[in-house]
């Protein structure tokens, strides 16, 4: 689990940068070509500082309800979970973004391909389900 | 005009094919780079293309020469940012590269981290 959340993390601090740096670089050069001209990618910029945005807000508090929680002698696990589950529903739309750019600007979003895309969605999806049941069955985040 | 020659034709003539309308260097450096993507759109795409491809074989297959294996995201990564780096120059003076293809390389440099990130071990990132 936090492997895999390191990386979705960096992986949309990097697509952030990447847009950030192409677009600050044509602003500073008055280029004529300047990519916040397109808005498919300055879209996913935008939602990608969302997700961002929305997991530091949800792993702060999971974080308070970690520090602050107890486990009484004999328990093994917690109702719900909740803390547990923290990452993987915010930080997944962004391999959401990312592919279904790709979609768009390589594969000019044709139906023939969209398939593929939309099941490497599900199993990126079924695999954080994996990881998040794994985190708070076993308690062991690895 | 720049013409290739080929073969005297049946009756002994010299066949000269014209190519493309040679670019005036003396309008500037710059000018001459928007005639010839006008004259060839896909040279520069290409020419990006070959960078990547260099920057990501040359590397790869060097690493695997010198350490028996070789790491694909990471090169896959740093082939996108150099092609990103050599891309972005050519942003500042409209007609040598369009906003379409500057957002294919953005996209496929993203795509590359994606698979950097996601590729690591425990340890590595």
């Amino acid at each position: 689990m936090i492997r895999y959340l390191t990386g979705f993390v960096f992986v949309a601090i990097f697509a952030v940068a990447i847009i950030g740096y192409s677009i600050g670089f044509s602003t500073d050069n008055s280029a004529d070509v300047n990519l916040n001209t397109d808005s498919d990618l300055t879209g996913i910029s935008g939602n990608v500082k969302g997700d961002l945005g929305s997991y530091k807000t949800s792993a702060d508090t999971s974080f308070n309800i970690l520090v602050e929680s107890t486990i009484s002698s004999g328990d093994d696990n917690v109702e719900g979970g909740g803390q547990f589950k923290t990452g993987p529903t915010d930080i997944i739309s962004t391999a959401k973004n990312i592919i279904t750019s790709t979609n768009k600007k390589i594969f000019g979003e044709g139906n023939e391909f969209s398939f593929i895309f939309t099941t490497i969605l599900a199993f990126i999806g079924f695999i954080s389900g994996l990881y998040i049941w794994k985190t708070w069955k076993s308690g062991s985040p690895d | 005009m720049v013409y290739i020659f080929g073969r005297h034709g049946s009756l002994g003539v010299l066949i000269k094919m014209a190519l493309y309308t040679a670019p005036n260097i003396t309008d500037g450096f710059d000018n001459a780079l928007v005639g010839m993507n006008s004259a060839i759109p896909l040279f520069f795409p290409m020419l990006l293309t070959f960078v990547f491809g260099l920057v990501f074989f040359g590397g790869f297959i060097s690493q695997r020469k010198r350490d028996g294996t070789a790491d694909a995201p990471m090169w896959a990564t740093v082939a996108s940012l150099s092609t990103l780096m050599v891309a972005l120059p050519m942003t500042i003076t409209k007609g040598i590269l369009g906003v379409e293809t500057l957002s294919i390389i953005v996209v496929i440099t993203i795509l590359s981290g994606f698979w950097l990130f996601t590729s690591r071990s425990r340890n590595e990132v």
